[in-house]
């Protein structure tokens, strides 16, 4: 009995003091998007995005502060608001092109250590500034909420290959690959997308521009829903969805110099053609065609990541996996003049529900 | 044999449960870190050597028991006289109220730095105590009903690794054996301290209903966590990348970022909260066992020896204040573990055979 | 206590000061002798008297007492002359008869009035399958209803009388050879303990014999349905029925039984174990469902989703009170509802429900007072606490929700996770007639999972519950009960 009475007398004494700072949903800002710029030298600007909800349609509001090193931004901006700021909900960061070529690491590990900021946030360079990205007013639910639907559609169904928080930081750490993050602009009312841009370690130092993506993407990472166009000659369009593709990298040679076999398997189905029947031989043709582009503009993006000297597809840490003993350091040192080859295997499954 | 009612006696089979519950607790969180930094990608390697060590111990454990009828404190007492053999057993007890004061304070640190940074350290403690407290004065059969449910009931988590799985690169693991066999031992046996919690059957066999039959559910609990560890290292090396990995301190929780749910955004707050469940039954039975060495040793009633016990554990929360004097902690209570059981414990099997031969009996 | 009357005539003395107690004087006709004819008369029933005793008392030659009893037709007759019997009995409805007024020797003639209400359907425990009688508050009845379900000479019933005042009959039945003796042992025991002044109903029963009073789970179960009963008693339970009360109570229980319902078991196998996991669903939600609003808009807004997110804001807009004030408000408002519901008479509840329920929610949201989102919440957790099959259960579950809100308010879903170990402790704590209330699950009985969360077919249930520790575990056959046929035989 007398413990009983010492239990409830200690759960009082618990509950009596248990205060802990609350974050009550409508009594906090919520950020849904940050943006980080170069405001001069040693300067950053910052600008947060703030959703505020109404009934049937959601407002944005900005916020923005220029502060002297990374870590104080947004606590800066604390100041400027009635109602503290919370920064758990951030689903979309974003950084100014000129920030980017600068180095972007102390702004991506400020979120790393971040124990409230989930490993999902999509991360992305910004031609131009983030802050007019973010000062535009994009969708019905809120800027920050469009920001990310955008970038998970192209990621999940087009062409950009899968980024965010974690995978950035993850090949950032990695010593055989290097990190990339989807590149958008502001135009006019809406927000596209128009490359990946291509990290050394934390710094921006290529882009590639749309008509890239899509091999880029094939060789960085798994394709496995979208629609693709081809070109067969001048007036004639393939276009080709469902594509999955399968990626085989292996190696041969010496470890300090291996050579590199890219081979890449797709399959699709074809959605639009213009002119007749698509019979056994124009899939022969079309095939073959789109085979001998993979190829190409594959191999010419491979060449551009050497010349570069830049690794996003990940062939240091491919090779270390095949050969025992790896060292990173010598893989590097010969990258650029690896000899890379790339072949390409297209089959078209079906036609779709007409001949 | 030590007499124990058989009201107050579990089933051989509930071994499993009291030591798969005891062997998993805040190590969990962040053991890949340490392993991976000796071993690299081969550290699941490791996991599987310090898996069958602990096999190895706990043969010996049940010989040991076996020669002492199920009484270790009396095997102390025998092999060593009164005196030395009663402080050997109650630096055992130091240990457990040790174990289960560190486990409570690491908790707490991984709440205030993923949950609450303004948690209170002394006001959580108090009421884990409390709750503590009242399931161990309910008796072993009490402590035992929590080992199993919290182990039943938080094993859903393994589900959401499930949510890992799109984000991991098995190819990180080839090639097998890139490693020196040396450094994958020193990885291994790192590894034994988050293998640790098994020596508890010490003292809680006497517990057991036919207790010589629970041999096979005790090596059934060790293979289970031993696959557990092994699955759970696996999926942290292909998530992270080994220098990514070194960042993390608690890289289960970091993996759990990545789960999302169509209803829950984030689900490390969930992992958390439920690894309040997981928490439990290492710092009870710690607590229990601790007590239970206090009663055999020392004229005083179980009641009294835990009350004792809690608050000095209360108390000697309230003296850490960060993240560098928990690791210290830490450090310190699995080297004093892996001492006892890779160290004492097969130089008391040695000495009880020896015993054994020249006086006959034990 | 008074020490007992001396002697049958200061017995009646006594009696006598109440007006309902009548001595008449009448002269046999052949004979000529007095009888004194004594009896309480509300407690008689007139009509059995005039028909069946009094010829035979009036018009009949006799010279004794002796030969009086020999020559009515009604077996209760004996002659008595201890001054506790005869009070007991008039007090029950006797006929006392003398020859002269003070003798201290009588005859003692049943002629109890019995008036009770006919079987009726039950009313708590509806189903919508299944048999339809239930008990009413005549022993006699309800032990009627048993024996017809199980006729046979093992179905034991051991009576006791409780109550200083009230000397209610308390009927233990189990089955002979079935039933743990243990079990039985420690009901009679317990009844026999039991010190109390006016036993009512078997209600009190349980709160006075339960092994833990203050808990707020119920440790026994009550059921009005005869043919629960009988079933339950074929497991090698033990129930105890009280004279006055149409709830018999069944032990040793579980936590899971409470949550099964007695339709379960009319019902197809794989439909009752859907229904049973719909269930079991329901009072986790209802249980956690308002914590865990508390615990997300307090502390976890990263939680949530972010198309939620904007719904959840523009409903707490207005609100000008904290998450846990709004709760409390609500739930609050939800059990005065079901409480006026309750008390008022039915056709009358039933509009202040809808009344109610439509208005204050409609307004109190209108008002801003409580947010939309929270009133769903609330109502769909009121509503996921009635679906307990047992009504007390359902009262606990309610209960049950407030620490958890408290704890919720305080840390969050820490809290939440928090106060789930106290309540899993609290359980693990508890025994029904000393045997673990957790059970199948913990102590685990595998076997007896058969029928815990799902209920498998009844050729699978060919043993009886090995938590009981029955003296026969197997009910049936398990083969003669399976079927075994080959294709197109």
């Amino acid at each position: 009995m007398s413990i009983r009475t010492a239990l409830l007398i200690g759960f009082t004494v618990a509950i009596l003091c248990g205060c802990l700072r609350k974050e009550i949903l409508d009594d906090i800002n919520i950020e849904s998007a940050v943006g980080f710029d170069e405001a001069g030298k040693e300067k950053i600007r910052g600008t947060v995005l703030i959703p505020v909800y109404k009934k049937g349609e959601t407002a944005n509001k900005t916020l923005t502060a220029v502060s002297p090193t990374a870590k104080d931004v947004l606590e800066e901006l604390q100041y400027k608001t009635s109602e503290p700021l919370v920064n758990g909900s951030i689903e979309t960061a974003l950084y100014g092109k000129r920030l980017a070529k600068r180095g972007i690491f102390p702004f991506v590990n400020k979120f790393h250590r971040d124990a409230s900021i989930g490993a999902r946030l999509y991360l992305a360079v910004v031609d131009g500034t983030a802050e007019r990205l973010l000062e535009g007013r994009y969708g019905r639910q809120g800027s920050g909420i469009y920001l990310s639907n955008l970038l998970k559609q192209n990621i999940e169904q087009r062409d950009l290959p899968k980024t965010n928080l974690h995978l950035f930081l993850k090949t950032y750490y990695a010593d055989g690959k290097d990190p990339f993050l989807p590149y958008i602009r502001r135009v006019g009312e809406d927000v596209q997308v128009i490359g990946v841009a291509l990290f050394r370690n934390d710094r921006m130092v290529d882009t590639i521009g749309r008509s890239d993506m899509f091999y880029f993407k094939i060789a960085a990472d798994a394709y496995s829903e979208g629609t693709h166009t081809i070109r067969l000659n001048r007036q004639h369009y393939v276009s080709i969805k469902n594509i999955s593709t399968k990626r085989t990298i292996s190696f041969s040679g010496p470890k300090t110099r291996p050579h590199i076999h890219v081979h890449l398997a797709l399959e699709g189905v074809v959605r639009e053609y213009k002119r007749g029947a698509f019979t056994f031989d124009v899939r022969k043709s079309v095939e073959k065609t789109f085979e001998q582009q993979i190829r190409s503009k594959t191999a010419a993006l491979l060449r551009r990541f050497q010349e570069k000297h830049i690794d996003p597809i990940g062939f240091g840490d491919l090779a270390a996996s095949r050969y025992r003993q790896f060292r990173h350091r010598d893989f590097y040192k010969n990258y650029s003049h690896l000899p890379i080859r790339v072949t390409a295997e297209v089959t078209i499954r079906d036609t779709g529900i007409i001949e | 044999m030590a007499s124990v009612a058989e009201r107050l006696q579990v089933s051989p089979f509930m071994t499993f449960f009291v030591i798969v519950s005891m062997q998993i607790g805040v190590g969990v969180l962040g053991f890949q870190r340490v392993i991976a930094k000796t071993a690299g990608h081969d550290a699941w390697i490791s996991v599987l050597l310090a898996g069958a060590s602990s096999h190895l111990i706990l043969i010996v454990l049940y010989w040991l028991l076996q020669q002492a009828d199920g009484d270790f404190l009396l095997l102390h007492q025998r092999l060593f006289g009164r005196w030395v053999g009663g402080a050997l057993s109650s630096l055992l007890a130091l240990y457990f109220a040790a174990m289960a004061f560190v486990v409570l304070r690491t908790y707490i640190e991984v709440i205030q730095v993923w949950m609450f940074p303004d948690l209170k350290t002394w006001e959580f403690s108090l009421a884990f105590l409390f709750l503590c407290l009242y399931i161990t004065v309910g008796g072993f059969r009490v402590v035992v009903g929590i080992c199993f449910f919290c182990l039943i009931i938080p094993s859903y988590l393994l589900f959401t690794f499930w949510f890992v799985l799109d984000y991991t690169d098995f190819y990180q693991l080839l090639p097998i054996l890139d490693h020196p066999p040396s450094t994958i031992v020193k990885a291994a046996k790192q590894m034994t301290l988050t293998m640790l919690g098994y020596e508890t059957i010490l003292l809680f066999y006497p517990f057991i209903k036919r207790g010589n039959q629970s041999a096979k559910w005790a090596h059934a609990a060790l293979l289970t966590t031993t696959l557990f560890y092994a699955l759970l290292t696996v999926l942290t090396l292909a998530y992270f990348s080994e220098k990514q990995l070194q960042r993390q301190i608690w890289p289960t929780l970091t993996m759990w970022k990545i789960v999302e749910l169509p209803f829950i955004e984030r689900f490390e707050y969930i992992g958390i909260a439920n690894w309040l469940l997981i928490i439990l039954p290492n710092v009870c039975l710690g607590l229990w066992c601790s007590s239970r060495i206090c009663k055999q040793l020392f004229p005083v009633r179980q009641k009294t020896a835990l009350l004792v016990i809690a608050a000095i554990c209360f108390f000697s929360t309230l003296l850490i204040h960060d993240r560098k004097e928990v690791d210290f902690v830490n450090t310190i209570l699995n080297r004093v573990g892996f001492y006892f059981l890779y160290i004492w414990i097969p130089c008391l099997a040695g000495i009880t055979y020896i015993v054994k031969k020249v006086r006959g009996n034990v | 206590m008074t020490a007992p009357p001396p002697s049958v005539w200061a017995t009646l003395q006594t009696l006598g000061s109440s007006m309902d107690f009548q001595t008449k004087v009448y002269r046999n006709d052949t004979s000529g002798l007095y009888l004194w004819v004594s009896y309480i008369k509300p407690m008689v029933d007139i009509e059995t008297v005039a028909r069946s005793i009094f010829p035979y008392l009036f018009h009949r030659p006799f010279s004794s007492l002796e030969d009086i009893r020999q020559a009515l037709p009604i077996d209760d007759a004996y002659i008595s002359s201890d001054p506790n019997d005869v009070k007991a009995k008039l007090l029950e409805g006797y006929l006392f008869v003398r020859l002269h007024e003070t003798d201290e020797t009588g005859l003692l003639i049943k002629a109890q009035k019995t008036l009770e209400r006919t079987l009726t359907i039950p009313e708590v425990e509806f189903s919508v399958v299944g048999p339809k009688e239930s008990f009413i508050e005549s022993l006699e009845t309800n032990l009627y209803l048993l024996r017809k379900r199980i006729p046979i000479d093992r179905l034991t019933v051991k009576m006791t009388r409780v109550g200083t005042l009230s000397k209610t009959k308390v009927a233990v039945v189990y089955i002979d050879g079935i039933a743990n003796p243990d079990n039985v042992q420690t009901v009679l025991q317990r009844i026999e303990q039991v010190e109390f002044d006016e036993m009512i109903d078997s209600s009190y029963i349980v709160q006075i014999i339960s092994d833990n009073r203050h808990s707020p789970f119920p440790q026994l179960l009550d059921t009005e349905h005869p043919d629960r009963v009988a079933a339950v008693l074929a497991e090698g339970k033990v129930a105890i029925i009280v004279d006055g009360s149409p709830h018999v109570l069944i032990g040793p229980t579980t936590l899971v039984e409470f949550f099964s319902s007695f339709e379960d078991y009319f019902l197809n196998w794989t439909i009752a174990s859907f229904f049973r996991l719909i269930r079991l669903f329901s009072v986790t939600f209802s249980i956690l469902i308002t914590p865990i609003y508390v615990a997300t808009l307090n502390y976890h807004y990263e939680l949530i989703p972010k198309d939620l997110l904007g719904t959840l804001i523009t409903s707490r807009r207005e609100i000008p009170f904290p998450p846990i004030l709004e709760v409390l408000f609500l739930e609050l408002t939800i059990e005065l509802l079901r409480e006026a519901g309750a008390r008022l008479p039915t056709k009358v509840g039933q509009t202040i429900g809808i009344v109610g329920g439509i208005v204050i929610g409609t307004a109190s949201v209108e008002a801003g007072l409580t947010s939309n989102v929270l009133l769903i919440l609330v109502a769909l957790a009121a509503l996921a606490s009635f679906t307990t099959p047992v009504y007390k259960i359902g009262n606990t579950i309610r209960l049950m929700r407030f620490p958890f809100i408290l704890f919720a308010e305080m840390w969050g879903l820490l809290g939440v996770a928090f106060c789930f170990c106290i309540v899993m402790t609290h359980l693990l704590y508890l025994t029904s007639l000393g045997r673990p209330f957790l059970a199948p699950l913990y102590p685990p009985r595998w076997r007896d999972l058969k029928d815990a969360f799902i209920r498998l077919p009844f050729t699978s249930q060919s043993k009886r519950p090995e938590t009981l520790r029955t003296e026969q575990p197997i009910r049936f056959n398990r083969k003669k009960a399976k079927e075994k046929r080959d294709i197109d035989e």
